[in-house]
């Protein structure tokens, strides 16, 4: 795995929904390195306070760069939301390991909340295979991704927890319906990330139906080099693995949640 | 000329910039010129591997972290396989920290490392977040005596006691440890601390309570340098919240002798080197010819 730590200058951040932003940074070196599914560990201002690097899955790249979503959910995405373009901010990456594509299995993408920005460059890199995306969030101002989806052809599913787009209720119940209604349950890989109630419904379906499912986590992270061995997971061969170097994409007979 | 050297005990290192036990690992060789440090603290290590702690184990305050990892690690064996071939590699001075759940596990995990190539060995009687040994041993004069004891026993290597600030009077452990024979002590391991969630009114991390880290805790450490450098004839490593040139500086013209950066590597790998150049260009900058002059040179 190839990384770097650098300055990379910010070319925009704008608030592309409430409470949501996409920040881009002109960095060709991570572009070219990184794989959907990493993440970049970004000192949000030179100050020690906040003191720690956040990890940000890498949403979407370009020749010349790649660009974060984030949700402002406390000090640190606070601070970043007022970053301008033209300030360089210290980035190190791209670090884990990404999405391994599945040999013979159609990919279905689930996605809840946030989660859909680990999951949006893998969705689109697999187009050819006609995956299905679903995405769910608490209300239409949070779902994110799904018109960009599909105006490149990507199915989606979408659902809103008090309706108000979509299927009314939780992305996990969607997702049953329609793979059901088509019987593909077989046929699958399921590619997930968001909050732990859906992932662990994501394991126990994947254990009983036995489809190779790959897991995004989160976690709380200090180096995100395996060095610190803060952002622990419960490994299914007893005791731990790393979520930043060992994932943060997990098969998922490898950790239990 | 300057000559950054140091000398901590029969330990020479080429600059006195260490880094800290837990926060360094080999991974960071691909990202900086890892000989440039004047020597690496492992992760400590214990006769029997260990899981360490569950999850959430760390946790950001205001200009610090708390951590509960637990000591996860592969065991003395898995060390020396493992970890140590990588170590030796680097170029530096590889101390090896050591831990256990019980006094005599301390000389069982010494004795394996004696002929392994280490060049010195921190004896870990300070960590506060393990149910058994860990800091308790580092908060009675007694038992800090007998651990460093029972292992001056069985090795010639440079040994090191870090001891923990969670104490009433740290003169009296640091007495008590030299009196057994340590040949440095390091002050100090991380200070007992928690955080609370609001939102479900339960504690933040896994177990509770961590162990607090970085800048915020810097001018703790410091004091505590200051308050031993007249107390105990042995070197003292300054340790807590260094994270630049000025810090670790402080630390020296207060009385230590060498330094070790921990939680800043964590968000600038390079910052350990950084430091080295900082220390190197003060004294050029302010005709210091050997580090040794500034080492205690507080001005009261």
């Amino acid at each position: 795995m190839k990384s770097c730590i650098k300055r990379f200058k910010v070319v925009s951040n704008e608030e592309v929904k409430e409470n949501f932003y996409k920040l881009k940074f002109l960095a060709p070196e991570i572009s070219k390195l990184s794989e959907p599914g990493q993440f970049v560990h970004i000192k949000v201002s030179d100050s020690l306070d906040p003191l720690l690097r956040r990890p940000f899955s890498i949403f979407d790249v370009s020749d010349d760069g790649f660009e974060i979503l984030y949700k402002i959910v406390g000090r640190g995405t606070e601070v970043l939301k007022t970053v301008m373009p033209g300030d360089d901010l210290d980035v190190f990456g791209p670090l884990g390991n990404g999405y391994k594509t599945v040999q013979g299995k159609k990919p279905a993408i689930v996605a809840g909340g946030v989660g859909i920005v680990s999951l949006f460059a893998y969705a689109k890199s697999v187009r050819k295979k006609s995956p299905l995306v679903f995405i769910g969030a608490e209300t239409e101002s949070n779902l994110l991704c799904d018109d960009e989806l599909r105006s490149i052809g990507i199915e989606v599913f979408t659902s809103t927890e008090d309706g108000s787009v979509g299927y009314r209720g939780v992305v996990i119940d969607l997702f049953m319906k329609v793979m059901e209604r088509r019987s593909e349950m077989d046929k699958i890989a399921i590619f997930a990330c968001g909050p732990v109630g859906m992932m662990k419904e994501i394991c126990s379906l994947s254990k009983k139906r036995n489809i190779p499912s790959q897991l995004s986590l989160e976690s709380y992270m200090g180096c995100g080099l395996g060095v610190c061995l803060g952002c622990a997971v419960r490994s299914t061969n007893g005791g731990y693995r790393r979520v930043c170097k060992d994932g943060p994409v997990f098969s998922v007979d490898e950790v239990i949640l | 000329m300057t000559d950054i050297s140091v000398k901590i005990g029969k330990l020479r290192l080429k600059n006195p910039v260490m880094v800290a036990s837990g926060t360094y690992g080999y991974e960071y060789a691909d990202f900086v010129d890892v000989s440039k440090l004047g020597g690496i603290v492992a992760k400590s290590i214990t006769l029997n591997p260990k899981q360490g702690n569950p999850p959430p184990r760390i946790y950001e305050t205001p200009c610090g972290m708390l951590n509960t990892i637990g000591l996860e690690n592969v065991g003395v064996e898995g060390f020396l396989k493992k970890k140590l071939p990588k170590f030796k590699k680097l170029r530096t001075k590889i101390i090896a920290s050591i831990a256990g759940s019980t006094v005599d596990e301390y000389p069982k995990v010494v004795r394996r490392l004696e002929r392994s190539g280490i060049d010195g060995i921190e004896i870990n009687i300070s960590c506060p977040n393990v149910n058994e040994g860990g800091m308790l041993f580092g908060q009675d004069p007694k038992t800090a005596y007998s651990v460093i004891s029972s292992v001056r026993k069985v090795t010639k290597l440079p040994l090191i006691a870090k001891l923990t600030p969670n104490v009433g009077d740290i003169s009296i452990i640091a007495k008590a440890v030299v009196e057994a024979g340590c040949d440095a002590i390091s002050v100090i391991n991380t200070i007992v601390g928690m955080a609370v969630d609001i939102e479900d009114r339960r504690p933040v991390l896994s177990m509770i309570t961590g162990g607090l880290s970085g800048p915020a805790i810097k001018p703790i450490a410091l004091h505590y340098v200051y308050s031993l450098y007249r107390e105990v004839k042995v070197p003292i490593i300054g340790v807590g919240g260094i994270a630049t040139a000025k810090d670790a500086l402080e630390f020296i013209i207060t009385g230590a002798t060498a330094v070790q950066v921990g939680t800043a590597n964590f968000i600038n790998p390079k910052v350990s080197i950084e430091i080295v150049d900082g220390i190197k260009k003060y004294c050029v900058e302010k005709a210091v010819k050997k580090i040794g002059e500034l080492v205690g040179s507080l001005k009261l």
